[in-house]
């Protein structure tokens, strides 16, 4: 009997709580999202000098500027985003994922080829809550 | 409600996003870890809390197991087919569907790597050697039991042949019966060991379908021309590699292998018996076999240590070393990849300096226990207690690797060639990034090394307390081995908190212009992905004559699409004959410095 009415309370706890967390985690979204401004220069990043740190549950926008067109590609939550001298562009990231995840550069010069180092520009680092 | 659609929605955008990249051959390019790698750096805090629960219960391990002397035999092992359920699976009929199914397996990753779609994404074969059946069979070899002799497809194959022989009426063992030679020991599969590890660590070309199976294809050759001059199970037990890998991986499981059968047909034993048991030894290994394992136990910290930025930086020192740089031109010159060939070097520097250690600490522990036994049977006591630690250190580098690139299994099990099938309705998953988290991660990882060595301290004081004539002996000879393991278990936690980063790249330039000074020999160079018909502009000028050519890299060796000795000025157009990651390189081999103003317009 005693164990009935305690899952009958837990119940309404969840009831209770869990709409409130909802609507908490809804408010919490409509925050305006971190901006983080990223440079590239001579096809390297030259700001922010280390990886991009976040945390897991974040919603951040990268402003990226470049010296030269090119298209970015993070991975992990593959996102793509074309950048060049004349366009900035933003790219808006919701952390659902922990990880480090790599930021590469394709096509550089906006001729739109494959061209383009393996090599990451910088890593966006979502470390868990 | 409309949060959680979302959530979800971006989830399932993500996860099918990740599919595509990988599809892409998108990523840093390793040779061994060809699937994404998200994994975070292990946190500081956990790092030194990993390390000093080690050197805590080190001690803590000699305080308590010297007390008293372990009960001759310990426990008895208990025979796994008194149980109804695994004698249904030891049935002829369950281990022969087993063997079916490697055997089809092993079929299917040839006739995948031969004649799939040789983007490496898109064939089953690479994923299948080596994350599915490399790292994933370890993990069940090392935490269950070792499954390889069961599944191992080369031995099914000849004792299938065998079978077939002597139905046929022809002599009862085929082959040229040679006696193997003693002094032989397993320096066959130190040797195949070795060239495995080049081949998965260094060359590039080990995920490359056509390749891989290729090298399964020359490795099944030697193994059956072998096992025919000398028998199957003497090449199982000297010089296949992978039944020793995973047999020493199977000496830390619990579950044992099947004892041979009975003389009077009766069903062999099946022994069950505790983690760890099988590595405590009282009889030394030959000293081949030392080398062996310790060969392993290299291999698997070099994976890790060559991703580190540690790594990056010590090869960059090295490749910006003046004294280096003749070599490297004399290595150019030859058509190798310098970059390729260092690491060959480093990669065989490694295991010998893990030989010399641990020798030097074996007869450090001759010293202190006043032993007379020759240092290399000291080291044979004792190289298999060091197993627990490179098993840890395994379970705890690869687990996300496993869990997230091994899914790419699911939808290439529907579609191995890469031909667009859709055997299994499964062509379409999506790799889910979610599937661990980076806590679990770094949790599991810490206490499996702090476990490993734990383990591994143990073993070596149960050892010595077999092998040492008294237990005061016995403890002073476990200070050396004990400092060893502690090393071995920091070097292994700072491996894991280090960030993963790719190959790095030797005096690369990424600036598509610029100018700039090269040193007597020194080089420069600039890498560009192209694919087929891509073209690419280039124009330079130098104040002396120096070297320019554009290759790419293939394996060990280099290919020149274009060289030009000794000019200083040229202006050229370039179109890439396939896809592949070519570079522009300069190289100033007078004894002068030369200045150089360079400009490349890419594809």
């Amino acid at each position: 009997m005693d164990l009935r009415r305690g899952a009958g309370l837990a119940c309404l706890a969840m009831g209770v709580l869990l709409p409130a967390a909802l609507m908490g985690g809804a408010v919490a979204q409509e925050s305006p999202p971190r901006v983080i401004d990223v440079r590239i220069e001579n096809r390297e990043v030259v700001a922010p000098q280390e990886a991009i740190r976040i945390t897991q549950g974040d919603v951040i926008e990268l402003h990226w500027s470049s010296d030269e067109a090119v298209a970015l590609h993070l991975h992990g939550y593959d996102i793509e985003l074309r950048v060049g001298p004349e366009e900035p562009a933003a790219m808006t990231i919701e952390a659902f994922a922990a990880g480090r995840f790599p930021i590469t550069g394709h096509g550089w010069g906006g001729s739109g080829g494959s061209g383009g180092s393996h090599d990451a520009l910088t890593y966006l680092e979502v470390y868990p809550e | 409600m409309t949060s959680a659609g979302g959530r979800f929605g971006r989830r399932a955008a993500a996860l099918a996003a990740a599919t595509l990249a990988f599809l892409h051959g998108a990523g840093p390019a390793q040779a061994h870890a060809f699937g994404p790698r998200y994994d975070l750096p292990l946190p500081l805090d956990l790092y030194l809390a990993g390390a000093g629960a080690a050197v805590a219960l080190s001690f803590a391990i000699m305080a308590l197991v010297f007390r008293a002397r372990p009960a001759e035999g310990g426990l008895p092992p208990i025979d796994l087919l008194r149980l109804a359920p695994v004698r249904f699976l030891s049935h002829p009929l369950a281990t022969g569907g087993l063997k079916a199914v490697s055997l089809g397996l092993f079929v299917l990753v040839l006739a995948a790597g031969l004649f799939g779609n040789q983007d490496t994404a898109r064939n089953f074969a690479p994923t299948f050697v080596w994350i599915i059946w490399w790292v994933g069979l370890a993990y069940i070899a090392a935490l269950a039991g070792n499954p390889w002799p069961a599944l191992n497809p080369w031995s099914i194959a000849f004792a299938g042949f065998e079978r077939l022989l002597r139905s046929s009426g022809a002599r009862s063992r085929p082959g040229f019966g040679l006696a193997y030679p003693s002094w032989l020991g397993v320096w066959p599969a130190v040797a195949l060991f070795g060239l495995f590890a080049w081949f998965e660590l260094i060359a590039e070309t080990g995920i490359v379908p056509r390749v891989l199976a290729a090298a399964i294809l020359i490795y099944s050759a030697l193994t059956w021309f072998a096992m025919a001059a000398f028998g199957r199970e003497v090449w199982l037990r000297h010089g296949e590699a992978f039944s020793l890998a995973f047999g020493v991986f199977g000496r830390f499981a619990p579950i044992g292998e099947p004892e041979r059968a009975s003389p009077d047909g009766g069903p062999a034993p099946w022994p069950l018996r505790p983690y760890a048991g099988a590595l405590i030894v009282d009889r030394p290994c030959s000293f081949s076999m030392t080398v062996f394992v310790l060969l392993m136990l290299a291999t698997v910290t070099f994976d890790g240590f060559k991703e580190t930025p540690l790594w990056g930086d010590l090869l960059q020192g090295i490749a910006l070393a003046p004294w280096f740089h003749p070599l490297i031109r004399q290595l150019h010159d030859l058509g190798f990849d310098f970059q390729a060939a260092l690491e060959t070097v480093m990669l065989a520097l490694f295991p010998l300096m893990f030989l010399l250690v641990y020798l030097g600490f074996s007869w450090l522990t001759k010293q202190a226990s006043g032993s007379r036994r020759p240092v290399t049977e000291i080291a044979g006591l004792f190289v298999f207690s060091l197993v627990p630690i490179a098993i840890a250190y395994h379970l705890a580098h690869y687990l996300s690797y496993l869990l997230i690139a091994g899914q790419f299994i699911i939808p290439l099990a529907s579609d191995p060639f890469g031909l667009g099938w859709n055997l299994f309705g499964t062509a379409g998953y999506g790799v889910d990034i979610t599937v661990v988290g980076a806590k679990f991660v770094w949790y599991t990882a810490v206490v499996a090394i702090v476990v490993g060595h734990v383990f591994a301290v143990g073993v070596a004081h149960l050892v010595a307390l077999r092998v040492f004539e008294t237990a005061g002996l016995a403890l002073r000879s476990q200070l050396p081995f004990l400092a060893l393991m502690v090393a071995y278990t920091m070097a292994s936690l700072w491996i894991l908190s280090q960030p993963i980063v790719g190959g790095p790249s030797l005096s690369t330039l990424r600036a598509p212009s610029g100018d700039l000074t090269l040193a007597p020999f020194e080089f420069r160079e600039m890498c560009v992905e192209m694919t087929s018909q891509d073209e690419l502009h280039y124009d330079f000028e130098a104040d002396r004559p120096i070297d320019f050519d554009i290759h790419y890299h293939d394996g060990l060796t280099l290919h020149f699409p274009v060289r030009h000795p000794g000019i200083a000025a040229q202006a050229g157009r370039f179109v890439s004959e396939q896809d592949q990651s070519y570079c522009l390189m300069w190289l100033n081999r007078s004894l002068m410095e030369a200045s150089l103003t360079y400009r490349v317009i890419g594809p």
